[in-house]
């Protein structure tokens, strides 16, 4: 307070002296300070959940598994490719060769029963190690006694026949069966083998397979969903994975986990037949395959095409709506009762929450109006069949809740052309839809656009309301027409994360990493859009 | 130059006032008509869709509540939700919702309102470059996104800080932080377009007084925003409430019953945040997931949450907007 | 107010524009009362007068340009060539198109020079050669000989003056009788004000125009009529005070209000 002159007098007035000035000033700088580190903090906070938020996500897409296969690929194409009969049970493959001299059961030690009679054994490979095999051979039979590890191993190609091992065995095709309660065992014995991989079978080789692993029920219910003979390789490959392969996730590590624990993974790893590998949940394969109820070979490739499909209709519906309804607010409407009354009603609908307009959509998309969006007007289902659960009321719905942010930027972007460009238009004696045509929608176009991709991108993500109009919980067909049923990609997060097992919350995050890549791709045109129409703006 | 050009085109003289009044009627413009018919449906659409909502919501609250099981006063008063044994009273589901909001509110309302007064009060150009576009990447992310971050990262942290027997797996706490983190950019967009609005000025005036910043913008900026920051704090609270996929991970899935306000309120019970409890939203949303059939009691149940739901979103946003009304006819 | 009668001096005689009684309301706001003023065919009417007077809004009523206001009300009548504008059947377009309009700031539209002039004729149907008629028409504004190697550059490319020429081109391609001019110079520097004032005087020839300046001199240098138009101070609404041949107005004004103005005393 040194700038009044009589300071006798300010300070008789009640200002701060002395001990008591600096101590004022000292508070109000500790305060000073206590506030800007406040704000300092609550933005770091900002940035800090960003990062949080996709660290979260990316450390639980990638990291160890463990995983145990009931049937390695390994072993799938050896049974695939040789003699060998994959017999559970001893008796069945005892009957088997019963009463052929020259055939053989080969079993794990101890798996071996009391010798039957007329039968002996041969020690195959040494008999201490893991991969200690013993052949059951008929008495009757000469020249088996020789069998050993390596002539065992070259019999396996098909076509064998008894005399391609040594010449002076009988040219008699090799009847042979293998008896193996413990995959490992077998597993490791067929690792040793130069086999092709299971990527490469073809598809009538995969359809053998799956014949010989599957019961006849289960096939017929696959023929009926789509005849085997006409599914594709891909999706054959899919079933051999899924019902043959049975791959079963034993531990899932996160990738912070994977880095700082490598104890307890491989204390995992040593359970017999397990694999420990450092997974991607997220790989090609990811995104084109199927869903599955095994979390290790489910992708998201229903989600995403029912994503597309459903966003389409989307844009279909409520771009050109809203941005009609805009050009009517800015360009024609006169503020009348009318124009009020939608201005004051589009601000409330876009405040209005999403699960509300699933509700809406339930209502009159999916039971209202059944006939359309079934596709049961047209012909596509018959009408005792019909469901609104669809595609399209998807799409309705998620375009009604998109329509007021999309008229909103639609608006906002039409204000910004200048009220000269228009005054120029008319005082030429143009009507107004030439005004608009010629001169608003170009120079707003860009704007118009990226408000537009904006609200889509919003309804990319939307979950709420198709899970109130009933989103299928499992389908693995492909969607192929408005009318079919659907899931989405947030919808198979929900559920995935919705699951309690560990793995299905890794490709839930491997899911979320599509979704906002999808949502960073959209975004960036919008934006990319923006850029380009402010520069080129004359 | 004398001639005007094309002139062979300009019809008609002077003095002839019928045929000008000929030239100058109106004109059929089929297309023009046409064109405004079509925008003027587009317009209509939007009405269409309210009517739409508030017609089939009353219609399914008003056959909930036309059902002999059902009362009214029941519904309004009681503190048990169990469609299996026909209670329907709407306070558990009320509260978990009113649980979440405020605890979201809780962390949102300071912090946004903070980044609000460094965005529009000390960032230069550079911060404000990095710190908008994160809070619009924030603003962007899908909520079930959300939701997986309250699951997996936030009830985990919870559940080490106050204890695994404390915190169940679902809780309301959880999801109502990560709602925080979700209107955050409402918040603070809105908090620093409102601040922004205060006229330089008012800025002025208190600086040459010898106020630092922080005392300018803390002691003069905010309070003359206040109003505005008002209305963003009741938007973010609509949204809140409103928000569905976040509390279906996260909060639980069946409603925390009470037998009665003496239970509920009595030990405080009702307020454990730290407990599973679903909210209106989160009610919906699961059983509409099932398997529900139509006309059931359960199918009109959920258009009674929802009415109230919407009547409640609706009030707030009508009364943010008068707020936010009445702010700006003080600057303008 | 008495409208100030002019005698023999309108060659080929008329008034392309007789406006009667004009009041104009902006929602509440009584923004012009009860103006009647008359155009004189061919000649150059100046409307000046302190700013907020209404002399825009009057121009405006001109060719119903007040009519994309939505808050806009107008009363009276303004007949061109004996017809009521605001008549129940009389289409604005057909209006705006014999009643062109110039505007304060040049407001060429983002397209090309030859665009600019050609998209008037195109949208009333021209289908006579256009390239003649836009050469045509940027001869008339003495535009051409600048611009007829870049016909296909923005028009937004060109000088302020420039660009109010093409203005000025645009408005008469579609061949109105009068030309609306709202305060055509006050956004351009002295020569090409210089420039347009010599082009009005050039097409004054053919046509009626009626221009808005909130300077004097202009008015002085370039019209043959006059309208002094001034504000009441308690209600802020415009009002017309004295029309009469330039010359009398500035030399001898009939009231004292159009004196003060003229002479500096007053706004």
């Amino acid at each position: 307070m040194g700038v009044f002159a009589d300071k006798a007098t300010a300070g008789a007035a009640g200002w701060p002296e002395g001990a008591e000035e600096a101590s004022h000033t000292r508070r109000r700088r500790s305060r000073g300070w206590a506030w800007r580190v406040a704000i300092r903090c609550s933005t770091v906070f900002g940035l800090l959940v960003l990062t949080t938020l996709l660290y979260n996500v990316v450390n639980s897409t990638w990291g160890y598994v463990v995983v145990r296969d009931q049937l390695s690929d390994q072993l799938i194409v050896l049974l695939e490719r040789s003699h060998i009969t994959h017999a559970e049970r001893r008796v069945d493959a005892l009957k088997e060769v019963a009463g052929n001299p020259n055939a053989v059961v080969v079993l794990t030690p101890n798996l071996v029963p009391a010798v039957p009679d007329g039968y002996r054994t041969v020690p195959i490979g040494d008999q201490h190690a893991k991969l200690a095999l013993i052949a059951l051979v008929s008495e009757d039979n000469e020249f088996l006694l020789e069998l050993d590890e390596t002539l065992l191993l070259k019999l396996l190609p098909e076509g064998s026949r008894w005399s391609d091992l040594v010449s002076s065995w009988p040219a008699e095709s090799v009847s042979l069966v293998l008896v193996v309660d413990e995959d490992g065992i077998l597993s490791r014995w067929a690792a040793r083998q130069d086999l092709p991989t299971l990527d490469s079978l073809g598809a009538a080789e995969l359809l053998s397979v799956l014949e010989t692993h599957l019961s006849a029920g289960l096939i017929r219910r696959y023929g009926r969903d789509e005849p085997m003979a006409e599914r594709s390789r891909a999706n054959l490959l899919s079933l051999v994975e899924e019902r043959v392969k049975e791959p079963e996730v034993l531990a899932t590590f996160n990738l912070r986990e994977s880095l700082v624990q490598p104890a307890e993974i491989k204390a995992f790893a040593d359970v017999e037949g397990a694999v420990a590998s450092f997974h991607s949940w997220l790989t090609p394969g990811f995104l084109v395959r199927p869903q599955s109820a095994n979390a290790a070979i489910s992708g998201i490739r229903t989600a995403l095409l029912g994503s597309l499909w459903v966003i389409a209709i989307t844009i279909c519906f409520s771009v050109p709506l809203g941005i009609g309804a805009a050009i009517y607010l800015e360009e024609f409407s006169t503020r009348n009762w009318f124009g009020r009354i939608v201005e004051t009603n589009i601000n409330n609908l876009a405040g209005v929450p999403s699960i509300i307009y699933g509700m809406l959509g339930l209502v009159i998309f999916v039971r209202a109006l059944t006939q359309i969006t079934s596709g049961s007007l047209f012909g596509t289902v018959s009408a005792d069949e019909a469901s609104g659960r669809t595609i399209l009321s998807a799409g309705l719905t998620l375009g009604l809740l998109i329509l007021p942010v999309i008229i909103i930027n639609g608006q906002e972007a039409i204000r910004a052309v200048p009220d000269s460009l228009r005054e120029a238009a008319y005082g030429v004696g143009c009507t107004r839809w030439q005004c608009v045509r010629w001169h608003v929608l170009p120079m707003a176009v860009p704007a118009i656009l990226t408000g537009a991709i904006l609200a889509v991108s919003r309804a990319l993500g939307e979950t709420a309301p198709l899970v109130v109009i009933g989103a299928a919980t499992f389908i693995s067909v492909d969607p192929t027409s408005p009318f079919a049923k659907f899931t989405v990609l947030p919808i198979q997060i929900y559920q995935w994360t919705a699951r309690p097992q560990a793995e299905f919350r890794n490709i839930a995050a491997a899911a979320i990493l599509v979704l906002l890549a999808l949502l960073l791709v959209t975004n960036a045109t919008a934006v990319l859009l923006r850029n380009r129409a402010e520069s080129q703006r004359m | 130059m004398s001639v005007k050009p094309g002139a062979e085109l300009l019809t008609g003289g002077l003095g002839m006032e019928v045929g000008v009044r000929k030239e100058l009627a109106r004109r059929r413009r089929p297309f023009e008509q046409f064109m405004h018919g079509a925008l003027w449906l587009c317009g209509a659409i939007s009405i269409l869709t309210t009517i739409g909502i508030v017609y089939m919501l009353g219609q399914e609250a008003l056959l909930f509540f036309r059902r002999p099981e059902v009362r009214l006063t029941e519904f309004l008063t009681s503190w048990t939700w169990q469609p299996q044994t026909l209670q329907f009273g709407i306070w558990p589901l009320v509260n978990a919702t009113m649980g979440a909001s405020l605890i979201a509110m809780a962390l949102a309302l300071p912090l946004g309102l903070l980044i609000a007064i460094y965005l529009s009060e000390y960032a230069d150009a550079r911060a404000r470059r990095i710190l908008k576009p994160v809070l619009e990447v924030l603003a962007g992310i899908p909520t079930v996104v959300y939701g997986y971050f309250a699951l997996t990262f936030v009830t985990p942290i919870l559940r080490n800080l106050f204890g695994i027997e404390v915190v169940e797996i679902f809780n309301i706490a959880s999801a109502g932080l990560v709602i925080g983190v979700l209107v955050l950019p409402t918040v603070t967009s809105m908090s620093e377009d409102a601040l922004r609005a205060v006229p330089v000025a008012l800025r002025e005036a208190a600086v040459g007084l010898g106020a630092t910043r922080l005392e300018t913008s803390v002691r003069v900026v905010v309070p003359a925003a206040l109003s505005g920051i008002s209305a963003a704090f009741i938007v973010a609270m609509s949204r809140a409430v409103g928000e569905t996929m976040i509390v279906a991970v996260a909060a639980g899935a069946g409603p925390r019953n009470f037998a009665g306000w003496g239970e509920a309120l009595g030990g405080l019970k009702a307020l454990n945040l730290f407990q599973s409890a679903e909210t209106m939203t989160g009610h919906i949303v699961r059983i509409s997931g099932g398997d529900i059939s139509y006309d059931s009691l359960d199918y009109d149940s959920l258009f009674a949450i929802g009415l109230l739901l919407f009547l409640m979103t609706l009030g707030l946003n009508i009364f943010s907007r008068a707020i936010a009304r009445r702010f700006r006819e003080r600057y303008d | 107010m008495v409208v100030s009668h002019v005698n023999g001096t309108t060659a080929g005689g008329g008034y392309a524009l007789t406006a009667s009684h004009l009041q104009v309301w902006y929602g509440d706001f009584h923004a012009v009362s009860d103006v009647s003023l008359e155009v004189p065919t061919h000649r150059i009417t100046a409307m000046i007068g302190p700013s907020g007077c209404g002399k825009s809004t009057i121009l405006r009523t001109f060719n119903r340009m007040n009519d994309l206001v939505d808050t806009a009300r107008v009363e009276g009548s303004v007949h061109y060539r004996g017809v009521d504008i605001y008549g129940p059947d009389v289409d604005p377009v057909e209006v705006r198109r014999r009643i062109g309009m110039v505007f304060q700031k040049p407001n060429p539209f983002p397209k090309s020079i030859f665009e600019n002039v050609a998209w008037g004729p195109r949208i009333h149907g021209f289908k006579g050669d256009m390239e003649q008629l836009v050469e045509a028409c940027l001869r008339r504004v003495v535009l051409w000989d600048e611009v007829k190697d870049k016909l296909n550059q923005s028009g937004l490319s060109l000088s302020g003056g420039q660009q109010q020429r093409l203005c000025i081109a645009r408005a008469i391609a579609v061949q109105p009788d009068i030309v609306l001019m709202d305060e055509p110079c006050s956004a351009l520097d002295p020569i090409a004000t210089l420039h347009i004032e010599e082009l009005m005087r050039d097409l004054a020839a053919q046509y009626t125009i009626v221009v808005v300046t909130h300077n004097m001199q202009q008015a002085a240098r370039v019209s043959d009529y006059t309208a002094f138009f001034s504000v009441i101070p308690e209600t802020r609404t415009g009002e017309l005070v004295e029309v009469g041949p330039t010359d009398r107005i500035f030399d001898s004004p009939e009231e004292p209000r159009t004196n003060d103005y003229i002479t500096g005393r007053f706004g």
